[in-house]
């Protein structure tokens, strides 16, 4: 994206998120450092709101370079690079400084480099938050409380496989769907953080949040390596050191948005509830990390533990 | 017309027939095969209580794969929506010329359909589907091989208006 | 490259180029002379915008409607309804808006309304005398309640863009659904009037019962569409799945009318109208996802809301561009990318969410039937097989009495407004 007279440049960033989601607030905040910083030469304009498509649709067009960046959650860049399943994998992560340090560490290069041979250059990762079991029957507090519940969760086979051995019947469909499958109670639940289920509207249509926290996946913010290879050294820098700063923006604010939104949601109706009994669940799911280990035996699951 | 362009028409008639029954073919085994898939969907989950993860997926794929198939078959059978308004006011020779003119621009369009297909799909073969266990290449696939098929209906289409041949109604 | 991509898509539409290449060609056309982003976009968003799982009930929906046909389903539900409202001036087309209605409060989208009611009536109401016109016309503009009337996917997306209560949007949506319907009505009653369509003889109670036991099995299947929903077995998506199947059972195992030899034409027929309807709607994507990406409805958008601070001024101004994008925009295209630039000032004009968001959604309803680009009149005339000039006349009537509508709800807020009220959304 370059005219030709100065070298300027014009980076599209687009997500499903609304404005007021954390990650667009850090993001309007990264677009206006890049601005200042490049005098101008460098403008980010952002899509909210799934403008330039979904979620596929999204990290394809930045595989593509039909779309500049994006930031996605980090399970959405398996279909090209399935290292990154190891973000998706239930129970690995044990609190939020654990994943940063993984992130930050050892994985982290080793995923990065991954990303880089299929075509994204990864530029930090957002907080997400964790994601719960939400249900219309019960609150759950032990496997034992899942069965029997239809639960959708993300369609992809590491996402799936984790709600099933959790003890739900997970079920794949698309996000879309899901408020009026809740109603009209084709499914019994799903599983997501508590900013999602505000965001979505779907406390209309959920009784029961659990505190889970299966999955902890983080989004990743990734440029194109087309419009990459395109940027002088100059700006790569600034853009690194914008995103960074973003980043920890971001991560700053995610806690005490998500605490507001607790609030709400509870005024709202929404029963919240710690699970008694989370090692029951850690024990159910653990075996998907040996599986993880035989398919890709790259070391990823020792260096996390190992982060711990 | 001389005997060698005839020939060459009678040759492009032919070979549309061959796609037209190769089109069918795709589109009555898919279209049974997303009924299948649709049910077993629904059944596994709500009688069997273990849904099976792959079918929403490959019903999707499978729907692009007969809506573009369809939509070169529409092109066969002149079923494409269009704004008839303006048109059919205007005089016999001019109606021919733009005629011909929508007969290259679609065919010309579906060329690029097709060329850029190919590299697409072939650029997304590094991306797997979500669940099931294949290449996005072969639901990108769909996209040249509606070009494909598109450039050799919209050859016959044109050599029709050109040679003012009565359009032959095949699809029914 | 705004004024290029306009005026070559309106040229090519005006010399009868089919509605998806026109949108097609002028997209790479004014992209490749005007644009920074890489061509093969327009085709990545044509792909992705037709592998869509929701917009499976197209297909199926007709395939049911084409099963039932040939199965002897349809013969014996119009032979009932004919019994029972035949008498009724406008009986079947009345019959059709209802039934649209009525499915509309199971499905979520229009197309899925259409092609479900549709593929049933719009034969029926030919056979009856109502013409191609009328029967298409009814259908597409009947079928666009299908997102009024709960439950409605563009409401989930209004709802989720906007920070809209979705429960308060589908609550709303009641009362000018039902207006929708009436207004319909009110069009076919003066249509069956001036086409001198004369109402057949009252039926004998002896006819009602006898069609009435006749139709058992194929009633049984609204039994099984409605019941499957309600009962959260399947969604509507999945319903018409279930409805194909169904058709096909009875048709071909239980009346026996339904032959072997003609599964094959009614598949390929099916997959036409799909090709048609899909590759239309996904190149319509491609078109609007230029628009987006050059941040050109944006920038309208902008321009209207700066133009006055007059509020029923500025809602007549933005209602309008909601119906010129409209007619060749989807109503989650226009959703996604205009509205977060509109709500805010509207809302600070102190307009009501909901009031705004029913006006939003009754608008989108009306595009999902203007041509060039309406995807309920597509599935319609692709059912009937009429052409755009033969209907043009009569879809202007039914599209007029929705407009009307529609000026009711932007001037009217409490018909947005009390249901929500009343059920504790506001
Ligand atoms: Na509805
Ligand atoms: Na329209």
């Amino acid at each position: 994206a370059e005219s030709s007279e100065a070298k300027t440049f014009k980076l599209r960033v687009t997500n499903t998120l609304t404005m007021e989601h954390p990650m667009n607030m850090a993001l309007k905040m990264f677009a206006e450092t890049v601005a200042e910083k490049t005098d101008g030469n460098v403008t980010v304009d952002l899509f909210p709101n799934s403008t330039l498509g979904g979620n596929e649709e999204m990290v394809e067009g930045v595989q593509l370079g039909t779309i500049d960046m994006c930031n996605q959650f980090a399970g959405a860049f398996a279909n090209y690079v399935p290292e990154m399943n190891v973000l998706a994998l239930a129970f690995l992560f044990e609190t939020e400084d654990h994943l940063y340090r993984s992130l930050e560490g050892k994985p982290g290069d080793l995923l990065a480099e991954a990303l880089r041979k299929k075509g994204f250059e990864p530029l930090g990762y957002f907080f997400g938050g964790s994601r719960s079991m939400m249900n219309n029957v019960r609150p759950v507090n032990s496997p034992a409380d899942l069965r029997g519940l239809k639960i959708r969760a993300i369609p992809t086979k590491i996402t799936l496989d984790g709600v099933n051995a959790m003890g739900a019947i997970a079920t794949a469909m698309s996000q879309g769907d899901v408020y009026s499958a809740l109603e009209q109670g084709v499914i019994d639940g799903w599983e997501n953080s508590p900013t999602t289920l505000y965001t979505l509207s779907l406390h209309e249509v959920t009784k029961y949040f659990s505190y889970t926290e299966h999955f902890m996946t983080p989004d990743l913010f990734v440029i194109s390596a087309k419009t990459w290879a395109k940027l002088p050294d100059a700006y790569k820098t600034i853009i690194k050191e914008a995103a960074s700063e973003a980043v920890a923006y971001e991560r700053s604010i995610w806690t005490e948005n998500e605490a507001e939104i607790v609030e709400k949601l509870k005024a709202a109706g929404v029963q919240f509830n710690e699970v008694a009994d989370l090692d029951a669940f850690r024990k159910a799911t653990s075996s998907l990390w040996n599986e993880y280990e035989t398919t890709y035996k790259n070391g990823l699951i020792q260096a996390v533990l190992d982060a711990r | 017309m001389n005997p060698q362009q005839s020939k060459f028409l009678r040759r492009v008639g032919r070979l549309n027939h061959g796609v037209i029954l190769v089109e069918k073919s795709i589109l009555i085994v898919l279209m049974l095969g997303m009924l299948v898939f649709g049910f077993l969907q629904v059944f596994s989950r709500f009688v069997l209580r273990a849904p099976i993860g792959w079918s929403e997926e490959l019903l999707t794929y499978s729907f692009s794969w007969a809506s573009f198939v369809g939509a070169s078959l529409a092109i066969y059978s002149n079923s494409h929506f269009s704004v008839d308004l303006v048109t059919k006011h205007l005089g016999k020779t001019i109606q021919k010329v733009v005629k011909v003119a929508v007969w290259t621009m679609i065919l010309a369009f579906s060329l690029y359909l097709l060329v850029t297909g190919v590299r697409l799909a072939l650029l997304n073969s590094i991306q797997r589907m979500n669940i099931v266990p294949l290449s996005m290449f072969w639901a990108y696939l769909s996209v040249p091989v509606m070009g494909l098929f598109i450039v050799i209906h919209g050859m016959e289409k044109l050599l029709e208006v050109f040679f003012d041949l009565h359009e032959e109604e095949v699809v029914e | 490259m705004i004024a290029t991509l306009f005026l070559s898509f309106a040229f090519l539409l005006v010399i009868e180029m089919p509605v998806s290449f026109s949108l097609l060609i002028s997209s790479v056309l004014s992209m490749a002379l005007f644009s920074d982003i890489d061509l093969i976009s327009i085709i990545v968003k044509m792909f992705r915008a037709s592998s869509n799982f929701s917009q499976i009930a197209i297909p199926f929906f007709i395939l049911a409607g084409g099963l039932m046909d040939n199965g002897g389903i349809s013969r014996r539900l119009v032979k009932l309804a004919s019994n029972m409202i035949g008498h009724l001036r406008g009986g079947l087309a009345h019959s059709s808006v209802i039934a649209a209605m009525f499915f509309a409060g199971l499905s979520g989208a229009a197309a899925a309304d259409t092609a479900a009611v549709g593929s049933l009536l719009i034969p029926a109401m030919k056979e009856k005398g109502y013409g191609k016109d009328i029967s298409t016309a009814v259908m597409a503009t009947a079928g666009s309640i299908g997102i009024v009337i709960p439950p409605s996917i563009p409401m989930i997306i209004l709802g989720v863009t906007a920070g809209i209560s979705i429960g308060g949007l589908f609550m709303g949506g009641v009362i000018p659904g039902i207006m929708m319907g009436l207004s319909l009505m009110v069009v076919n009653y003066i249509y069956t009037k001036i086409r001198k369509l004369d109402p057949e003889p009252r039926a004998s109670f002896k006819e009602i019962m006898h069609s009435l036991v006749d139709s058992f099995l194929a009633l049984f299947t609204v039994v099984i569409i409605v019941g499957g929903i309600v009962a959260g077995i399947f969604t509507p998506t999945e319903a018409s799945i279930i409805a194909a199947v169904y058709a096909f059972i009875i048709g071909f195992f239980v009346y026996k009318e339904l032959k072997f030899k003609d599964l094959g034409p009614i598949l390929v027929k099916t997959a036409i109208t799909t090709g048609v309807v899909v590759l239309t709607i996904a190149a319509a994507s491609s078109f609007g996802w230029i628009l987006a990406a050059e941040q050109i409805p944006t920038q309208i958008a902008n321009f209207l809301v700066s133009l006055t601070e007059s509020r029923i001024v500025l809602l007549l101004l933005i209602n309008l561009l909601f119906l010129v994008l409209g007619t060749f925009l989807d109503p989650s295209a226009i959703i996604i990318i205009v509205v977060p630039i509109i709500w805010p000032v509207v809302s600070a004009l102190g307009v009501h969410p909901l009031h705004f968001g029913l006006m939003t959604i009754v608008n989108m309803a009306i595009g999902q039937c203007t041509p060039p680009v309406g995807i309920a009149l597509f599935v319609a005339s692709g059912i009937s097989g009429a052409k755009l000039s033969e209907v043009l006349r009569v879809h202007m009537s039914y599209l007029g009495a929705l407009v009307l509508v529609l000026l009711l709800v932007i001037f009217i807020p409490e018909l947005s407004l009390t249901i929500p009220r009343l059920t504790g959304y506001i």
